[in-house]
């Protein structure tokens, strides 16, 4: 009993320490003009959804889009345990006394990722009550339930042994999940969306029981809480310089190819470092899942040509600061690298190489941010021209900037 | 034979006020290889990192083939590669990319670079990790790579900190191998290490480091000999004479 308080006390105070940590940076990002920035997008945003539930048209599928949103918050479950590299050696020990420091990590999880779910939810019922599939408050009763199951899931696929067995039950889970809200959505028989759930649930439910099990996933605890922990930095990496973090480095076959076409000389040494790093490390993977989700909300602004066209030209310069900001990064995984100050190069060329790829980076990335707004080219020539502007002139204005910022940095190295 | 690498009075540390090394003086030239020997803290590591120009000397002048770091940025860290004793890699890169990125680096021709990579590998039995990420390689693996990328580079100077750490008995042939090939084909080496029965038959000369002064130099016979007239007893090998030099005669 001593040693499970000792445990939860553990706990607690590992939270505290981690809050005193990041509480100065949360008021540099506040400091920033960032929130000002989201809530200006969340005003928008606001006219748009109120004029959609206003003029909701005939055909507009709500069950599609209420499962496309709901289903990550519903089975996303990260757990913050607080756990590092050493635990392994000094907590290890006292494993089965360490219920009570999990529970607190899973009781948190859960709260804050069903207040999440809640919260949408509570956006999009407006919606949802104009949907023929309509159950009332039942839809609560039924998210809550499965919420939990999902709680329960995604631990038990963090004690599987193999790391492919976790990765595909997650994906069947989640397909599941698709599949089960999208029918209490549409909710053509309630009695089939009912037998359906239940036998989903205990066909994981079976799956996770005979599966062979880790009793506690030290390593695949410590790497979630890096994870997490190395996103967390990068995003407080916009707004002032952050504790290092090593990177996650993964091969990325799908973008390497870009790095081939690099030429072999002198003149692009740095440009090669950059261009695989960026492919490398997250900063890729950001972008990449950037471009694919604002070409996406491009298209779907475009489309509807919502604000008459403003609402594209909008959504594409948000998306374009955002991935503008990502590349920004790029400067900061290799700035005390020691081959700076041993390879032939100097300085000046080395900055150079640097603004070159930022550049190259947003003027590829823009322009595929942009091309899924075709469907207002015919009809909105002005608007069209903005974008273009922007996309030609932002990338020059990044590159000044980001050449004064490394300037400065170079005087206090 | 020209001097590749003048050090003349330099004295230096990470505080103005403090220099942990004193009016160093060393001279190498070239197809010459010098071992750098003393115990920890001796001043080795922050006499390599004046030479490569991460510290500035509080006096004195570093040149290397007549060059000083102030004149010609490029042409001074284009005649010297480095080794350090902890291998550092981009974790991003693989084996081969931190070859490429090396090569491209110091303007090696890509003929050269294409047809030395292979043969590379092949010597340091790296071949089938060609591929793999350097976060993903062990430490001797990770030296490999170091040692690999600087005989690619194949400048005038090769600075080498400590290269036997975390090598495999194979792997220090290998580099002892290239090494000699190295200095046949005229470059300098700087080397420390304190694996002494080894440099001692490898070395041309040897300077002795101690509290940042330089206690001994010279060749292997000139270095016995300053030690026996420390010591006593009779001192045959380099170890006897680094003993005898720093334990006040007792070898």
């Amino acid at each position: 009993m001593k040693e499970q308080s000792i445990a939860t006390q553990l706990w607690y105070e590992r939270k505290r320490r981690f809050m005193k940590e990041v509480i100065p940076y949360i008021k540099y990002m506040s400091m920033s003009g960032f929130p000002v920035f989201l809530s200006l997008i969340g005003i928008v945003s606001v006219i748009q959804y109120v004029n959609l539930i206003n003029n909701v048209p005939p055909q507009f599928p709500i069950a599609w889009i209420g499962a496309i949103v709901l289903t990550p918050l519903l089975c996303y479950s990260p757990l913050r345990t607080f756990l590092q590299d050493a635990d392994v050696i000094y907590l290890m020990p006292m494993e089965h006394n360490l219920t009570g420091y999990l529970k607190q990590s899973m009781i948190r999880s859960l709260r804050s990722s069903t207040l999440l779910l809640l919260a949408v939810l509570l956006i999009f019922w407006p919606l949802y009550r104009q949907s023929e599939g309509y159950i009332g408050l039942w839809i609560i009763v039924v998210l809550l339930l499965l919420k939990f199951f999902n709680a329960y899931s995604g631990w038990q696929e963090r004690r599987l042994i193999w790391n492919y067995q976790r990765v595909l039950l997650r994906t069947i889970r989640w397909l599941l999940m698709f599949g089960i809200v999208l029918a209490w959505l549409e909710t053509f028989s309630l009695v089939l969306t009912m037998i359906f759930s239940i036998c989903s649930v205990i066909l994981l439910y079976t799956i996770y029981r005979s599966m062979k099990k880790i009793a506690f996933p030290w390593k695949r605890l410590i790497d979630e809480e890096k994870f997490t922990l190395r996103r967390m930095y990068s995003f407080f990496n916009w707004f002032t310089d952050v504790q290092a973090v090593p990177p996650i480095v993964k091969k990325r076959h799908y973008l390497a190819w870009l790095v081939q076409v690099i030429p072999y000389r002198k003149s692009a040494t740095f440009i090669y470092l950059h261009m695989i790093t960026f492919v490398r490390t997250e900063i890729g993977g950001i972008c990449v899942r950037l471009v694919l989700l604002g070409g996406l909300v491009n298209y779907m602004v475009a489309d509807s040509a919502g604000l008459q066209g403003w609402g594209a030209v909008m959504t594409f310069v948000l998306f374009s600061v955002l991935v503008a900001i990502q590349t920004g990064t790029l400067r900061n995984v290799h700035r005390h690298a020691i081959w700076k100050d041993i390879f032939p190069l100097s300085v000046t060329i080395q900055q150079k190489q640097l603004v070159f790829v930022d550049s190259l980076l947003n003027y590829v990335l823009l322009f595929l941010l942009w091309l899924p707004t075709f469907p207002m080219w015919g009809g909105h020539a002005y608007q069209v021209i903005v974008m273009l502007a922007f996309l030609l002139i932002f990338p020059l204005i990044r590159a000044k900037q980001l050449q004064s910022a490394m300037r400065k940095e170079e005087e206090l190295d | 034979m020209n001097t590749v690498l003048r050090v003349e009075q330099i004295s230096g540390g990470y505080s103005p006020k403090r220099a942990i090394i004193h009016e160093l003086n060393i001279e190498i030239k070239e197809g010459e290889m010098i071992g750098l020997i003393g115990v920890n803290g001796a001043g080795k590591s922050t006499t390599i990192k004046h030479i490569l120009g991460l510290m500035t000397p509080h006096q004195g002048e570093i040149t290397i083939n007549g060059t000083t770091l102030k004149d010609d940025v490029e042409l001074y860290r284009s005649s010297y590669t480095y080794v350090p004793e902890t291998p550092i890699l981009f974790d991003e890169l693989t084996v081969e990319e931190h070859l490429r990125l090396t090569a491209m680096a110091y303007g090696v021709p890509e003929e050269q670079y294409v047809q030395q990579t292979e043969q590379l590998l092949e010597r340091f039995h790296m071949t089938k990790k060609r591929k793999a990420l350097s976060a993903h390689l062990s430490k001797g693996m990770k030296q490999k790579v170091m040692i690999m990328s600087a005989l690619l580079a194949k400048p005038s100077l090769f600075i080498i900190d400590e290269p036997f750490l975390g090598l495999d008995p194979l792997g220090i042939r290998s580099l002892l191998e290239d090494l000699v090939e190295v200095k046949r084909g005229g470059s300098a080496i700087l080397m420390s290490s304190h694996i002494l029965s080894t440099v001692e038959h490898y070395c041309d000369r040897f300077i002795m480091l101690d509290q940042g002064r330089m206690v001994a130099h010279g060749t292997l016979q000139d270095m016995l000999q300053q030690a026996s007239q420390h010591s006593k007893q009779d001192v045959t090998t380099l170890e006897d004479a680094f003993y005898a030099m720093l334990n006040g005669g007792e070898a």
